[in-house]
């Protein structure tokens, strides 16, 4: 069997229906939930639209006249005087509301250059107060068509049928209703809407069929046009507001309510066969999930059933069970063809309409035993091979280096034995997270094989030698199940190119920053100095040559017989001596600058001296 | 006067609200009620959201050289040319003047996806290949496999993206993407299994798939070097009401089973995160002087010892608010860094660090260049200059060179006493006279 | 080696009874500034030259004093009364002098 020629063949998605039915409902639980959850919020719109949804609903509606009594909202809006009026009457507050509420509604009516909208919203508000019959028939209804004369958008005919209904000329209503259906749009040919969008389409819808059954007279509308307003209902069917869920409660309720009801055809649960699980469930609904009315179980029936690879029919007008107490729920039983895998169309029809649904049979898959083999890449030597049944693994610890290759084959099976072949066979050798994957290719004989060439392998596992762990992965979009089994490890050794496992290896750039290593300066060190006691004797040593000096001259024998006693000599002397000892000042705290300034006038005064003094010597000696 | 104050605060308001102006470009309207949640979820928060068909011909992203939208979402996989005066050029230069872009394909995407998807740096597998993971799929797919549950383990570990509490598994369906590993900007946001794999549903795997395993990227993005930043996924039915609202459950595997799936919560940090609600960093304040000094200047000397302080805002809930980290750091470089501390941060905000001067002197620069995925680029740098000591900073008296003082003074004695002798003594018996 | 050893005692003698007195004043003033200067040589090869300027500047301190030392002496030596003719030894002694006052004003610039 070739499961893999099966999943070429879909054609439309599985589950796909006609344009004949319907393929889903609304969730009236989740709406409700909105509904309930809007209740809390303060707003006068939110709580309005709650209200009325889960009036609709038949559902409990807690005491929220404290709510609607403390509501804010602006007086001068007529609008939101409707949606406080409404909300007080719907659930039995009017003694919440203040008498000036009426003002406004009042005000609006005696407008000059009213709209159409506001005269709705000042009716409705004073008809919630039981002030409704201040509006009168026939003028009114004039008023109302000279006005539509200047705007005659879809909106305004729903705010007239409305208003009709309250004043009683619903028959202009169903006059002119089929006139206004035409003007919806259509989109995609398969919805119709009115533009304006949900609230319109809404409110239209329920205006109509309402106004028509008052007037005892049949639906207006055709059936295209229920299945085709029933869409775009669905297609808004993931509200979120209060005043959605309202309206989408309201047109769907429209639509439903209107006989014969759009059908909704959709699987329940899952869209595929087994051999375990051999029965589809479809639920078999209107739009708003309920049963669908004046269905009798015999009438749901698989009129075909045809296999999409070669249109072969594999059943015919087989009937469905209706599920024990579940009425919505319907159930094919497939066990005639739950051996046959592949996709097949089946035809089902209830109530007169049929829907078109693509289901699979899933087949299972198995792979007995695989066979690893590690040879040498140029295939001198027979490879060893070594056999694993599933589910085991490798017994033995399998070791490969980088001249070799790893071998593995395996066959997948079907049910009875028979070679498949599927989407996916892969074989996947992992270090933890790293990963590389490789795809095995079946030969003629469906066999799949893989030969993993260690020396390459090394470049997509970045060379780290060590233990790999070895998996094949099957799977196929036909399969029941798909098959992951571990091998277990084999040891890879890449040579001299490999790292030892545990080396830091540079990491690819995705997403590795971090801080970088901390670097401090090494400051220079300072040179060693010697300590201070050598430093000292040193000392000491360099001024020993001084009194060396002394004792020396003392041994020549020294006299001072030339010495004049005068004021020169004796300024010379001391002012040499001053400077010698301004240098020393100049040592310890002085700057050049200032040491040249003192320095100046002693280098003078020696100089001088010195001069006199030194002339007077060579003149002393000269005599 | 009071015209102006009212001019000024009505540019500054405009500014900040042209930061939420978003154009969002769609193959078809039915988009918008599709994905109404998401949208919500935007508009929530302050965006303004323009509509348009992807082929409109009036499509424009400025005028008068001024842009008209901060961030871009293009929900339109199946567009074959942008209208207007939008194309990929367009969006690229886009992109490097700073604005977002946020991207969603699927399996139909067309060349336009895969243009400007590599012109970011993701590369989109071809035409109609889906990612397929025959071990995780939801119970709702279509039997193709294709819509696939993703634990929220595959996601990166980046908190200030993805946000920190993603427990619930997400559904994707669309097509996956690889990314160059060399490439240091992109980041692989969510990623898929290792049974995962990219290819045409319909056929057979004959050769080796586009994107297999680990490497399969399901959600890419991108943070430019000018800080705007790309997200993109591959899977438009990952931001769609019915992925938001849908229960989870797996057939195979872990049969894992939730309640609602997380793409709602992941859609909403990556849009924040995307538009840069999050993750936006920006220097306050530097200030550096020698410690203990009160003014600043930019000349030191070695071996000073410098305390160097940042303030680093960081942008939250639309409030600049202090930014925590551990690991600033200060690098103080000449060419190469000579020092590289991590900043402590001080109960004030500010982050501080104290340090010795080098003892080599020359221009140098105080950089704090903190880059961390998710965050934008914080690069800062000071110039200082670092002086050798002045000639009477140098250490005087020195005791080992007592010797040396000693000699000296010795020599100004020695000349003071010759002096005397010199001059005054007489020859007792002179054998030669001189004259 | 003999002549070496022969010719020392020879020269000694020669030099205490030839030479005058007033040169071997400045002959131990000139052995005085040898010592320090030799001083100073050995204590930096034993610690290293680390305030290398102060080493400098007395090492050079020495030893000009040592070569303005040996200057005087030429100047005032009877014997060379030829090449200085006209050059008195006071006006010897006083270039001495001045040599020294910017000789030490330099050195204590340079000791640090």
């Amino acid at each position: 069997m070739h499961i893999n020629t099966l999943s070429i063949l879909v054609l439309c998605l599985v589950g796909c229906i006609s344009a004949n039915t319907l393929q889903g409902t609304i969730d009236v639980k989740r709406l409700q939930t909105i509904l309930q959850e809007g209740l809390k919020n303060k707003d006068v719109t939110s709580l309005y639209y709650s209200i009325k949804g889960l009036k609709d609903l038949k559902a409990p509606i807690p005491d929220v006249c404290q709510d609607i009594k403390n509501a804010k909202y602006d007086a001068k809006n007529v609008e939101q005087s409707f949606y406080l009026a409404n909300a007080a009457a719907l659930s039995g507050c009017q003694n919440s509301l203040t008498p000036e509420i009426m003002r406004t509604p009042v005000q609006v009516l005696d407008k000059k250059d009213v709209t159409i909208p506001e005269l709705y919203y000042a009716v409705y508000t004073l008809k919630a107060l039981g002030k409704g019959s201040i509006y009168d028939k026939e003028d009114g209804l004039k008023n109302l068509i000279q006005l539509l004369k200047k705007d005659d958008s879809p909106a305004n005919y729903g705010y007239v049928f409305a208003l009709c209904e309250h004043m009683g000329c619903g028959a202009w209503t169903v006059s002119h209703a089929e006139g206004v259906l035409l003007a919806a749009d259509e989109s995609d040919a398969r919805a119709l809407h009115f533009d304006g969008g949900l609230p319109v389409t809404s409110m239209l819808l329920s205006t109509i069929t309402r106004s028509y059954k008052q007037q005892k007279k049949p639906s207006p509308l055709s059936e295209e046009q229920r299945y085709k307003f029933a869409e775009y209902v669905l297609s808004r069917r993931s509200v979120t507001s209060p005043k959605g869920a309202a309206l989408l409660l309201d047109a769907a309720t429209a639509l439903a309510d209107d006989q014969p009801t759009p059908i909704s055809i959709a699987i329940k649960g899952k869209k595929y066969v087994t051999s375990e699980s051999d029965s589809i469930e479809f639920s078999i609904t209107d739009l708003l999930g309920r049963p669908v009315p004046g269905l009798k179980p015999d009438d749901v029936v698989a009129q075909s059933g045809t296999r999409l690879a070669d249109d072969v029919v594999v059943l015919s007008k087989q009937p469905l069970a209706q599920k024990p107490n579940e009425p919505t729920t319907f159930v094919l039983n497939l066990s005639k063809i739950k051996a046959q895998y592949g996709l097949y169309k089946i035809a089902l029809s209830a109530g007169g309409k049929t829907a078109n649904v693509n289901i699979a049979v899933l087949g299972e898959i198995q792979v007995s035993s695989i066979e690893v083999g590690i040879g040498d890449v140029d295939g001198t030597t027979s490879p060893k091979v070594t056999t694993v049944t599933y589910p085991n693994k490798l017994a033995e610890k399998l070791q490969a280096d980088h001249l070799q290759k790893v071998t593995l084959k395996f066959t997948v099976r079907d049910k009875w034995n028979k070679p498949a072949t599927v989407q996916q066979a892969f074989v996947r050798v992992a270090n933890g997270n790293d990963e590389t994957i490789f795809v095995a290719e079946p030969d003629n004989s469906k066999a799949y094989k893989v030969d993993l060439n260690v020396g390459s392998l090394s470049k997509h596992v970045r060379a780290a030698n060590g233990a790999y762990s070895l998996s094949v992965l099957v799977g196929d979009s036909a399969a029941a199940a798909p098959i992951a089994w571990q091998l277990g490890d084999i040891h890879f050794n890449f040579g001299r190119d490999g790292n030892a496992l545990g080396e830091v290896l540079p990491k690819s750039g995705a997403g590795h920053r971090g801080p970088l290593p901390e670097i401090a300066h090494v400051f220079r060190q300072p040179e060693p100095r010697p300590s201070r006691v050598v430093s000292d004797v040193f000392a000491a040593a360099a001024a020993a040559p001084l009194l060396l000096l002394i004792v020396l001259w003392l041994k020549l024998g020294l006299n001072f017989s030339n010495f004049p006693f005068t004021l020169s000599s004796l300024l010379f002397h001391l002012s040499l001596g001053a400077s010698l000892l301004l240098y020393y000042v100049l040592w310890v705290q002085l700057s050049m600058f200032d040491t040249l300034r003192y320095l100046l006038p002693l280098a003078g005064l020696t100089f001088l001296s010195g001069h006199r003094l030194l002339r007077r010597l060579v003149s002393n000696k000269q005599r | 006067m009071k015209l102006y104050l009212i001019l000024g605060v009505f540019l500054c308001f405009s500014a900040a609200k042209a930061e939420q102006e978003t154009l969002v470009l769609v193959d078809n309207l039915n988009i918008r009620e599709t994905h109404s949640q998401f949208f919500k979820s935007l508009q929530d928060r302050g965006y303004s959201l323009t509509y348009k068909l992807a082929d409109d011909a009036n499509l424009v992203l400025a005028k008068y050289g001024e842009y008209l939208y901060k961030n871009l979402i293009i929900f339109a996989p199946s567009v074959l040319e942008f209208g207007g005066l939008i194309d990929t050029e367009a969006i690229t230069k886009f992109i490097d003047d700073g604005g977002n872009l946020l991207m969603a394909g699927n399996a139909a995407a067309g060349d336009v996806y895969r243009e400007i998807a590599s012109e970011c740096g993701f590369e989109m597998d071809e035409e109609s290949a889906a990612v397929i993971d025959h071990f995780n799929y939801d119970a709702s797919d279509d039997g193709d496999h294709t819509r696939i549950v993703v634990s929220p383990k595959n996601l990166i570990n980046a908190p200030t993206i993805v946000g920190a509490q993603n427990t619930h598994p997400v559904l994707f369906e669309g097509t996956g993407l690889i990314l160059d590993k060399d490439n240091s900007l992109v980041l692989p946001i969510l990623t898929a299994d290792s049974t995962a794999y990219s290819y045409n549903p319909k056929s057979q795997v004959k050769e080796y798939p586009h994107a297999v395993g680990r490497k399969t990227v399901l959600i890419a993005a991108l943070q430019a070097r000018n800080n705007a930043r790309i997200v993109f996924s591959g899977s438009l039915f990952f931001f769609s009401d019915e992925a938001f609202n849908s229960a989870v459950s797996k057939v195979h595997g872990d049969k894992l089973k939730a309640e609602s799936s997380g793409n709602k919560a992941l859609a909403a940090h990556l849009s924040a995160w995307a538009f840069g609600e999050r993750g936006r960093l920006r220097v306050r304040n530097v200030q550096h002087q020698r410690q203990g000094d009160k003014v600043s200047t930019n000349t030191y000397t070695i071996t000073d010892t410098v305390v160097y302080r940042i303030e680093i805002e960081e942008l939250k809930n639309g409030k600049w608010q202090p930014f925590e980290a551990t690991d600033v750091q200060l690098e103080f470089v000449r060419i190469d860094p000579f020092i590289r501390t991590t900043l402590k941060r001080q109960p004030s905000g500010a982050y501080e660090a104290v340090f010795k001067v080098p003892d080599v002197w020359g221009v140098y620069q105080f950089k704090v260049d903190y880059d961390r995925v998710g965050y934008t680029r914080l690069y800062h740098s000071t110039q200082v200059s670092v002086r050798p000591l002045q000639h009477t900073q140098y250490e005087r008296f020195i005791p080992s060179a007592y010797p040396y003082y000693v000699s000296a003074f010795s020599m100004m004695v020695g000349v003071f006493l010759f002096s005397f002798v010199f001059l005054y003594y007489k020859e007792e018996t002179p054998k030669t006279k001189s004259e | 080696m003999t002549s070496l050893v022969s010719v020392i005692p020879k020269l000694y003698q020669e030099y205490t009874t030839k030479t005058p007195k007033k040169l071997k004043i400045i002959d131990a003033y000139l052995l005085y500034v040898f010592l320090t200067a030799v001083i100073q040589f050995v204590y930096c090869c034993l610690v290293g030259t680390f305030p290398f300027n102060s080493f400098l500047s007395g090492f050079i301190s020495t030893v000009s004093s040592f070569v303005l030392g040996v200057c005087l002496r030429l100047q005032v030596n009877p014997e060379n009364k030829q090449e200085f003719q006209g050059l008195s030894a006071e006006r010897g002694f006083a270039d001495f002098i001045f040599a020294h006052l910017v000789l030490h004003i330099v050195v204590v610039n340079f000791i640090g």
